[in-house]
């Protein structure tokens, strides 16, 4: 087997190419220390604009002169709809009582109220995954349908923003990871396209004594593997010291940043990325050798 | 063992193989000579596929070169070791390794590798420099270390191209009485060379290349 020999020649040249390794090394942690930042932020927006649905609400307006019975009947007919999650009925007296309790510091824009102009309402909320903007138009027209209803008011605009935003940071970030893993990809490429021919003269004398393709190949691939690693490592360290920064220092400032959740399971996966990005840099360098 | 019909090769538009036709049986030792240009390299590299034939056919053991697959030249180059005119040491690697680099080219185990590797050097009388770098040696020690590189693996055929041209008379003498030791074990030799002594008096067959024609064939 040739494969301890491909270690000790991939070892020897990354020892002997040093500085050119160490750039590359220096330059793919940085690259996956943006990508671990990226899904960072990716991650902790995924959460909070998951929390998002939880507070939207729709309003439905009653009829006036409606019997508690009609309004029952309206209840129950909600509540057996799938994507309702819960309802809450709001009469008038307790629309007012609340409009009097908002109001308390200025309680003469209610003075000379003779009777009641409020409406009883239904507040509903909706199910997590209900809450887009189509979803939310057409359980609006079905609910203006129903008898004795006679308006629906909703947040239209923060159902079509949680979508939206959402949507967007998928795809930012989307574009930075696949950017950022394109420049790992690149910097292997070329550092081991580099070191390929510098070693142009060792390898044709390879090829003369009989080598194969994949004996020639494998310490480029193992070189090239082994930057990735080592730049994962790297960046491990730089996304903990990031994280440490975030936590103990810019949270006693910015109190919000107590907030923001840290998967250190991401970190782990750091090493076998850069891995894996390492040798998909390498095997397009190397290419198909003409023997 | 060793057969060229009709062999042709050109660069470009120049001639430098035409209709070349001989024959080489297994365990014989045969000499290419001819005066500088006349495609001596030329038929060896033909030999071990550095360079492919445009006309005719040539076999090599059971290798049939004119059809033979990518994928199986470096089965064909395991079974040939070549010593090239100008070495082709790697010079960061040590004598021990340039040698068992033949070996770990096969898939050889690294614990299989010492002792033959060792034995080969021994036998170019360079027991002793395996530890040394190839700069830190003299151009016949390199050219014996070559040879080492080449007989290790124990190959069918040997190829040597210009083997002594580099080499002042005394080193070029033993050279070739290793090659002669190296055929005695039944090795066969194909020895590219202009320089007579070489041959003279070996008994063994010498092809005469001129301009790129074989123009006569005679027993040394």
């Amino acid at each position: 087997m040739a494969f301890p020999y491909s270690i000790k020649s991939a070892v020897r040249s990354l020892i002997k190419e040093k500085w050119i390794n160490i750039l590359s090394i220096l330059t793919v942690a940085s690259s996956l220390l943006i990508i671990t930042l990226t899904s960072f932020t990716l991650y902790n927006l995924e959460l909070a604009t998951s929390r998002l649905p939880e507070r939207f609400s729709m309003i439905v307006y009653l009829k006036t002169g409606i019997s508690k019975e009609e309004t029952q009947t309206i209840i129950n007919n909600l509540k057996n709809r799938p994507e309702i999650d819960n309802i809450k009925y709001i009469s008038k007296e307790t629309a007012l009582k609340e409009l009097k309790q908002k109001l308390k510091d200025a309680p003469y824009i209610l003075e000379g109220l003779d009777e009641n102009p409020l409406a009883s309402s239904i507040e509903l909320k909706l199910k997590k995954n209900f809450v887009t903007e189509s979803n939310v138009n057409i359980i609006s027209k079905m609910l203006k349908n129903i008898h004795g209803v006679d308006d629906v008011y909703y947040g239209e605009k923060i159902a079509e923003t949680i979508h939206l935003l959402k949507r967007s940071v998928e795809n930012i970030s989307i574009i930075i990871l696949l950017s950022i893993a394109a420049g790992v990809v690149f910097v292997t490429y070329s550092t081991v396209k580099i070191l390929f021919y510098r070693k142009k003269d060792e390898i044709e004398i390879f090829k003369l004594l009989g080598a194969t393709g994949g004996f020639i190949r494998t310490p480029f691939i193992i070189e090239g593997s082994a930057i990735g690693f080592f730049g994962g490592v790297l960046s491990i360290i730089g996304a903990l010291i990031f994280y440490f920064a975030i936590t103990y220092r810019l949270s006693a400032v910015i109190p919000i940043l107590k907030n923001l959740v840290f998967p250190l399971e991401f970190l782990i996966a750091l090493p076998v990325i850069g891995i894996f990005l390492g040798i998909v840099g390498s095997l397009i360098a190397i290419g198909r050798l003409r023997l | 063992m060793i057969k060229f019909k009709n062999v042709s090769k050109f660069f470009d538009s120049q001639t430098v193989l035409r209709n070349i036709n001989f024959y080489i049986d297994r365990g014989e030792m045969a000499f290419v000579t001819g005066p500088s240009g006349a495609g001596k390299s030329t038929l060896l590299k033909l030999i071990y596929l550095d360079e492919w034939p445009d006309e005719g056919e040539i076999t090599v053991g059971d290798f049939h070169l004119t059809s033979l697959k990518l994928s199986r030249v470096p089965l064909l180059r395991r079974s040939i070791g070549a010593v090239f005119q100008d070495f082709k040491l790697i010079n960061n690697l040590t004598i021990f390794d340039n040698v068992a680099l033949s070996l770990r080219v096969r898939g050889i185990n690294e614990k299989d590798i010492k002792t033959p590797a060792h034995e080969a050097l021994k036998k170019v009388h360079l027991r002793h420099k395996a530890e040394d770098y190839p700069q830190m040696l003299s151009g016949g020690e390199q050219q014996r270390v070559a040879i080492a590189r080449a007989i290790v693996a124990e190959p069918m055929l040997i190829l040597a191209d210009e083997p002594t041209g580099n080499l002042d008379p005394n080193t070029a003498t033993g050279i070739s009485r290793l090659f002669r030791e190296i055929n005695i074990q039944g090795t066969t030799i194909i020895i590219a060379t202009h320089n007579r002594d070489l041959f003279k008096g070996s008994g063994k067959k010498v092809f005469q290349l001129d301009a790129g024609h074989l123009i006569g064939e005679e027993v040394g």
